[in-house]
């Protein structure tokens, strides 16, 4: 056992007794790859024989640096000796070795440019009608089923609400704690200079009614929800168990798609009101510890100078968030192949496209709004 | 010293409550393709995982090439590594990688060779697993299931290894490719000088290419012996397996060829 661990190192010599003859021995394996090419590129004179006979140990690599040497030489197959139990590796090597090489792919960099350039226009296009096509299937399919019980999916729902709603309250809540604190505290700093500390009530109170508690919760589920769906139905797709979804009968849409949608419909605008409501806590902590406004004075104060409409405002948004978040992240997972990398990356692709459009028809809401005086 | 290139002794596997092997022993010898077979969940995937070290047994000794399996020496580990070769039972290509790509993984990792030689050594390695030279620029995605595994024989065949290790390459194929396949592994074999470690459902396989058959049946390897000589055993299992109908039309196949 212990000879077939040795290692013989390949030699590559002129014999001395026969002119013309060039003597390969030792171990002709992947393992000295590195020795074999070095001692091919040296290899020097023009002899009409490789005598390969004291080759101890050949395997398919030695074999190809074998048949290279020979037809670097100019020799033909029948002046390569080698043992005969080696002889039909060699010949099976010399067989798979034929000159079709692997065909190579270029192109001049600035034409690949303008090919990457006009494909991301393309994309972009495409991506754009895409995603309108299965807004409206989805729109389609919800309308449906709200009018035929049997397609609820109720049990469905409720393991989505589950994991979308009830196991994000702890860190929703935590987040906008603390962002109502920072609030808080930064609108103590500035308001101090006026002698208006009794301001950060309101501040704390519109920013969270409108704007924070479901732009902060929005963001979270995009990071923690979008990607979810997204890597669920992507791993569904190259399991090849959309295409036995579709072969019963069913819609992958109704089976998969509206029950995630609905789940977010149902328990972002929920997880808003804990959000607001964690913030509005976090502002009167500061509030309370900081500058002397009393809980009591908080709560006296928000209802006295806060009309209810800054929270059914912040409120409308919640569904439409829920869509977008919902519908990204399962259309990205339908588009997904069935590879790891293109699930990897579609999940990357739905997050990103998630937090951009919250934020941006959050930032159009809010013009909207003031145009209105609302 | 033909005896023992997989040398497995008291081999103890264990998940939770259920047995899977109780004191298995099982030799290989060197140059011989073993046919491995048992029933479903009877272990012979995790006697292959054993042996390749992805499952650590709870008792026993396994010695692969001369060398200890179980060890975490990494000298002796990466001997092993580069010594075998296996393909698992879907392939297991890296999926967002082309065939090509696939098998220059191992040759990158190991050998420290220029780019054009890898390539060509890899290219090889793709004919000699009966692809064409086109097929080496397809995503998996893009092979059908037979191709897969022989792009995956191409990728286990990188390092040329002294030991490959087959888990059902056969299922899945039609009979056709399947029988295509069987030879594919026997000339390479016989061209390469490998030894086989061979799980398979596929009576043709063992009664074609099998030099010898190993039976794993009632946690242990009941025989380990040329496959007449299985076949004449008095276990039931082993009844039922070579004397139901599909053991007797295979027998009967190899007997007509």
């Amino acid at each position: 056992m212990t000879a077939r661990l040795d290692n013989h190192r390949p030699e590559l010599i002129d014999d001395p007794t026969r002119p013309g003859v060039l003597l390969a021995s030792g171990d002709w394996t992947f393992q000295n790859a590195g020795v074999l090419l070095a001692l091919l590129a040296a290899a020097a004179s023009r002899p009409d024989r490789i005598d390969a006979l004291a080759v101890k140990k050949l395997d398919a690599t030695g074999s190809r640096m074998l048949i290279t040497l020979q037809r670097n030489l100019g020799l033909d197959d029948a002046a390569v000796l080698v043992a005969p139990e080696l002889g039909t590796l060699l010949q099976a090597v010399r067989a798979a070795s034929g000159s079709g090489q692997a065909p190579a792919v270029s192109a001049h960099p600035v034409l690949r440019f303008l090919a990457a350039v006009g494909a991301w226009v393309d994309n972009a296009r495409h991506n754009t009608l895409v995603f309108l096509a299965f807004l409206g299937q989805t729109l389609v399919s919800l309308g449906e089923s709200l009018f035929n019980p049997r397609h609820w999916r109720v049990t469905s729902v409720i393991h989505h609400m589950q994991a979308v709603g009830m196991n994000a309250v702890p860190l929703s809540m935590l987040l906008n704690f603390m962002v109502g604190a920072v609030v808080a505290f930064l609108g103590a700093t500035v308001l101090k200079e006026f002698g208006a500390e009794l301001w950060v009530v309101e501040l704390v109170g519109v920013a969270f009614f409108r704007e924070f508690g479901v732009l902060l919760t929005a963001i979270l589920l995009a990071g923690r929800t979008a990607s979810a769906f997204t890597a669920q139905i992507g791993s569904m797709k190259s399991g090849e168990e959309l295409d036995a979804i579709r072969t019963m009968g069913l819609d992958p849409i109704e089976v998969l798609v509206l029950p995630r949608i609905k789940a977010l419909l149902l328990t972002l605008p929920l997880l808003t009101f804990l959000s607001t409501m964690a913030g509005l806590l976090g502002g009167m902590a500061v509030c309370n510890w900081s500058l002397g406004i009393s809980p009591e004075m908080f709560i006296n104060r928000l209802n006295d100078e806060l009309s209810p409409r800054h929270f059914w405002l912040g409120m409308s948004k919640a569904p439409v968030f829920a869509m977008v978040i919902g519908l990204i992240g399962c259309l990205e997972g339908f588009k997904a192949e069935s590879n790891a990398q293109s699930v990897g990356e579609h999940t990357t692709s739905s997050v990103v496209q998630c937090i951009t459009l919250v934020i941006l028809l959050d930032a159009l809401a809010a013009m909207f709004f003031m145009e209105l005086d609302l | 010293m033909s005896a023992g290139i997989i040398e497995v002794r008291g081999l103890c596997n264990r998940f939770g409550d259920t047995i899977v092997h109780d004191h298995l022993d099982l030799d290989v010898r060197a140059g011989e393709i073993i046919g491995v077979v048992g029933g479903s969940g009877s272990g012979k995937s995790v006697l292959m995982r054993s042996i390749l070290a992805l499952n650590r047994p709870q008792a026993g000794r396994i010695r692969l090439l001369g060398k200890d399996a179980l060890s975490h020496d990494p000298a002796s580990r990466a001997f092993i590594e580069r010594n075998t070769g296996v393909l698992f039972q879907n392939a297991a290509l890296f999926s967002s990688l082309t065939v090509l790509e696939n098998v220059l993984v191992p040759l990158k990792e190991h050998g420290a060779l220029p780019e054009d030689v890898m390539t060509e050594l890899a290219m090889i390695k793709i004919r000699l697993a009966g692809l064409e030279p086109e097929a080496a620029h397809k995503l998996p995605a893009a092979l059908s299931g037979g191709m897969r595994k022989r792009a995956g024989i191409a990728r286990a065949l990188a390092l040329d290894p002294e030991l490959l290790f087959l888990d059902e390459p056969t299922a899945g194929l039609d009979p056709i490719s399947a029988a295509g396949f069987d030879r594919l592994i026997l000339s390479i074999q016989k061209a390469l000088g490998l030894t086989v470690f061979l799980i398979t459902h596929d009576l043709d396989t063992l009664y074609t290419i099998c030099d010898r058959v190993a039976v794993i049946a009632d946690r242990k390897v009941l025989v380990n012996a040329a496959i007449d000589e299985v076949a004449a055993c008095e276990h039931p299992w082993i009844r039922e397996y070579f004397h139901g109908p599909r053991g007797r039309a295979a027998k009967s196949a190899t007997e007509l060829s």
